[in-house]
């Protein structure tokens, strides 16, 4: 069901390597399954729409993974609290400090790898 | 005690052992793998303690050696119709590598994990045993 991570594309590396984290451990996952439209013109043009990064089918959850700085990720939590509002849907965000962690107390030296190669400062 | 097998017999490791405390609250021990092949006995298992009018269900994964998203789902449905009859789910995770499975797919912020039966049934309200 899931891609294979080695699948393209992948649009960051630490996406690839959360990928190969959920298939190591059973995780089943789509990559950019369904895109959102938040704000659309009169005409009918997107003017705005959010896709999370994966979605975990068996859990019914989205995940959307950032490595931006955190005080540079306003914008995407905004339309994070939009979709989940507007649509229902669960939507989690794993910031650059939350997948260091994990990949810290984990031992998963691939993902903090990624995570730090984006200048991410690691906690 | 009760204990299956079920259709876990293809998967030789796996069972689930059933221990009553109290009038309302049960215990579901999972042994072994619990992967897609066992969902659908998990899911009835779990099921069946609630639509037996269960107020507390503890799930006890500390014999359990792997879980997968299909599991995680199931315990995820048991945990919605559970709350929504005013009932509690705890979840017994003492092993770090059940613990992580949790942490990875963020279910964490979502379920209530316990170190041990004894804490887990005391946080679900049945404390004689604590």
């Amino acid at each position: 069901m899931s891609r294979q991570a080695d699948d393209p594309p992948f649009a960051h590396p630490v996406e690839r390597e959360l990928a190969r984290v959920f298939d190591a451990h059973g995780v089943r996952w789509l990559y950019e399954p369904h895109t959102f439209v938040l704000e659309q013109e009169p005409d009918g043009t997107v003017r705005e729409a959010f896709t999370p990064d994966f979605y975990l089918p068996d859990l019914g959850l989205y995940v959307e993974c950032t490595v931006a700085r955190q005080r540079l990720t306003n914008r995407k939590r905004q339309k994070v609290r939009k979709v989940r509002a507007r649509n229902g849907v669960k939507v989690e965000v794993l910031f650059g400090r939350d997948l260091a962690r994990l990949a810290d107390r984990w031992s998963l030296h691939e993902l903090g790898a990624a995570t730090g190669a984006s200048g991410v400062r690691q906690v | 005690m009760r204990v299956s097998g079920g259709q876990a017999a293809a998967n030789d490791e796996f069972r689930i052992d059933e221990e009553r405390v109290g009038s309302a609250t049960v215990v579901l021990a999972l042994h072994g793998e619990a992967d897609m092949r066992i969902a659908s006995e998990l899911q009835d298992r779990l099921g069946e303690v609630i639509d037996e009018g269960s107020v507390a269900v503890v799930l006890d994964l500390s014999d359990a050696s792997f879980l997968d998203s299909t599991t995680l789902g199931v315990l995820l449905g048991a945990m919605k119709r559970l709350r929504a009859r005013g009932g509690r789910f705890r979840i017994v995770a003492p092993k770090a590598e059940i613990r992580r499975i949790f942490e990875l797919t963020l279910l964490d912020r979502v379920f209530e994990l316990d170190r041990s039966r004894r804490e887990a049934l005391a946080a679900a309200g049945d404390g004689r045993l604590a």
